[in-house]
């Protein structure tokens, strides 16, 4: 009995002893394969009658029961109490009291048991696992006869606690005898009610019972579980704390940022290994609606890879009296993303090593761009549409993002001297430049400035700046290197000038939208038989998504 | 034994469990273990039959269990070590592997500190998505329970601790 009592401990083995009566052996089959899946209440509701008993009383008599605390683990759901009979037990013993049991151990532990692992539970599967549980039943007798009536009024109370009502995860193996022959192998909680209806007697109504009579032989019953159920069901230990923070990383690693997030207000130790910056490499929150402060976390968790696309930054982005922090970020995306000027201003004036920023129809100030300007690493900067841009701040931008290769200004209501600003003062490194939208604003001796500055430029974009004249496309021909020009509506330059940038030999793309006729069109492909022309609608310029990959930004992949 | 054979087809190690117990083993299945494989370069044991490698970390049930993965994964490419690149996903799992796992969590435990300790990538990375598969989808309590971890905030720190990880509101 000890070692049993051990085993029972160690391997949370379910002895529950059970007693039974009058079951012949065709009804073993039946028993057996009527493996409960107890999900409705139907096993609490009789509780209360057929009285039970309980862990403590088994506990008492040493059998491996579960513990409030070990049973509460969701996993062990998967126990199966197989009660079988053998032939030739008389019918005079009272009701049967798995139930009771059953119910109270089982709504301590809220988890599915699904199907597939109920429907493991035949009869094949027993073998090693079968505990047969014999003298046990001497002892159950007589306790259970003497805490009878104490224990059920509890155990009815525990088992018909209503918030633990709805998931019962226990599969219990009603041995039912006088079980309905099509019943047997559903997994409706109606078996065990009728079976139990059926199996009252009218004398056992209000205390029903248990007591198994002596003619119970001694393999009279089991209690078995599958080695499909046994992978549920553990033994009370907490295994996460054998594993080093290392190896509890190399497990977060796979889950999404949502679990992450959550399992961060699982324990102390989740929580400080959740916020590991390796698993915070990359994230997309585009569309998302921030709560407040969330940013400030998000930042903290060191990112490197952030999307906000279109994402709706709640106030206070940032708490009031935030610590001096530098944030790792390298590739940010606020493209139309909704965020207070002042909550961007924090946000940037923590970013010192951006790479990629873009602030698509962003509302900047003066306050802003100097914090932008001190991203001396930035390559590549997308301010298409972005509001609150002066001559002064451009200024600065251009005169301290030395690194910068790819610049997107257009569309940003730049007054001319604001363009001065640009092209005088832009980093001859830049290849990639959009400065489309420059109505009235943008000159040709713009043009002729950006071309001593900037002589390697590859893409050029003025669509739009319609002031300009012929005289900006013989400064234009003057780039070598220039692959792609966009003078789309720059209804000032006749038809007549783009047949020149045929003698560039560098140039492949041509977008003219919106200036000629589809004659006009026709004629200028003959003469540039091998110019691509009026390919491109929008820019791509330092653009993070462009097309329809919308998870990476500058190529770079936004999810794990 | 056919030692004369299996030493032409494949030269097998002796592998000791930390309840000493001996595991012949074809070496290019030993050698799928970084630690193993490392041991045997290092200290030129890989002529030696009869050389024996002490696993006192591993015991003679996980060793078997990892021995039996390893053989039926003998044949996989290597592992490539760009991490970055590769797609975090776990829904991948072979019904092999996922056969194999349908042990306790004890079990499950022992065979990621036996893979950490042996360092087969594979097998770690198997066993460690098999884990994070039972915690997806799981509320903190759900979670708990089903790893019996306590939960050991104050009030008030769970309350911080929520607030914090609390960034987009759910749809």
């Amino acid at each position: 009995m000890s070692s049993r009592k051990h085993r029972g401990h160690e391997n949370m083995e379910n002895l529950c002893p059970v007693t039974r009566k009058r079951a012949t052996s065709k009804n073993l089959a039946v028993g057996v394969g009527t493996v409960l899946c107890a999900t409705k209440s139907s096993h609490y509701e009789h509780t209360s009658s057929p009285s039970a008993l309980t862990f403590e009383a088994l506990e008492e008599m040493g059998v491996g029961m579960l513990d409030s605390e070990e049973s509460s683990s969701s996993a062990m759901s998967a126990i199966a109490l197989v009660v079988s009979t053998s032939a030739n037990i008389d019918d005079n013993s009272n009701e049967t009291t798995p139930h009771a049991n059953v119910a109270r151990m089982s709504h301590l532990q809220p988890q599915r048991l699904s199907v597939s692992s109920t429907a493991e539970t035949t009869l094949d599967s027993s073998g090693s696992n079968t505990t047969i549980v014999d003298d046990v039943q001497q002892k159950l007798q007589a306790l259970a006869q003497a805490k009878r009536s104490a224990l059920s009024s509890e155990c009815s109370s525990n088992s018909n606690s209503p918030s633990k009502r709805t998931r019962n995860p226990l599969a219990a193996v009603l041995c039912n005898n006088q079980c309905d022959s099509a019943a047997p192998l559903n997994m409706q909680p109606s078996t065990s009610r009728q079976a139990l209806r059926q199996h009252k007697k009218p004398t056992a109504a209000p205390t029903p019972h248990l007591v198994p009579n002596s003619l119970v032989g001694k393999d009279s019953f089991f209690v078995y579980r599958t080695a499909a159920m046994s992978a549920h069901i553990n033994s009370g230990i907490n295994y996460f704390d054998k594993l080093s923070d290392e190896i509890l990383l190399d497990i977060f690693k796979w889950l999404p940022k949502k679990t992450l997030l959550r399992m961060a207000t699982v324990s102390r130790r989740f929580n400080r290994c959740s916020r590991d910056e390796t698993l915070w490499t990359r994230l997309d929150l585009g569309l998302r609606t921030l709560c407040p402060a969330a940013l400030e976390q998000i930042v903290r968790r060191g990112v490197l890879v952030l999307r906000l696309a279109q994402a709706n930054i709640q106030e206070p982005a940032f708490t009031p009296l935030v610590s001096e922090f530098k944030s790792r970020l390298l590739y940010l995306d606020l493209s139309m993303t909704s965020i207070s000027r002042m909550s961007l201003r924090t946000l940037i004036s923590q970013c010192r090593q951006l790479k990629k920023l873009s602030l698509e129809n962003a509302e900047l100030n003066d306050e802003i761009c100097a914090e932008i300007a001190k991203n001396k690493f930035l390559e590549a900067l997308n301010l298409t549409m972005a509001s609150g841009l002066t001559a002064r701040s451009v200024r600065l931008m251009m005169e301290s993002l030395t690194n910068l290769s790819s610049l997107n200004i257009s569309w940003t209501d730049l007054s001319a001297d604001a363009v001065t600003a640009l092209v005088t003062h832009i980093s001859p490194n830049v290849i990639r430049l959009n400065v489309a939208g420059c109505r009235r604003v943008l000159f040709d001796s713009h043009v002729r400035s950006l071309q001593t500055r900037c002589p390697q430029l590859l893409e050029l974009d003025l669509s739009d700046c319609n002031s300009l004249t012929p005289a900006a496309i013989e400064a234009i021909m003057q780039f070598q290197m220039l692959e792609y020009l966009s003078v789309s509506r720059c209804y000032l330059i006749p038809p007549a000038s783009f047949v020149e940038l045929k003698e560039m030999s560098s140039l492949t793309y041509l977008d003219i939208f919106g200036m000629l006729s589809d004659g006009a069109m026709e004629a200028l492909e003959q003469q540039m038989p091998k110019m691509g022309i009026n390919k491109f609608i929008h820019s791509s310029v330092s653009r993070p998504t462009v097309g329809s990959r919308r998870t990476s930004i500058w190529g770079l992949r936004t999810r794990d | 034994m056919n030692t004369e054979k299996t030493k032409l087809k494949m030269p097998s190690i002796k592998l000791q469990s930390s309840d000493e117990e001996i595991f012949d083993t074809d070496i290019q299945i030993a050698k799928c273990s970084g630690t193993i494989k490392t041991m045997l370069e290092d200290c030129g044991m890989e002529d030696d039959e009869n050389a024996i490698v002490p696993l006192p970390n591993v015991n003679s049930t996980i060793l078997r269990k990892v021995l039996t993965w390893a053989h039926y994964h003998k044949d996989d490419p290597q592992p490539t070590e760009d991490d970055e690149s590769k797609e975090k996903r776990t829904d991948d799992i072979i019904s092999w592997d996922a056969d194999f796992l349908k042990v306790d969590q004890g079990t499950l435990f022992e065979l990621i500190l036996a893979a950490n300790y042996l360092d087969i990538k594979g097998l770690l990375e198997l066993t460690c998505k098999t884990v994070a598969n039972m915690i997806k989808g799981k509320t903190p309590e759900e979670i708990r329970k089903t790893f019996n971890i306590k939960k050991d905030f104050t009030p008030a720190e769970e309350e911080q601790v929520r607030k914090e990880n609390e960034w987009c509101e759910e749809k």
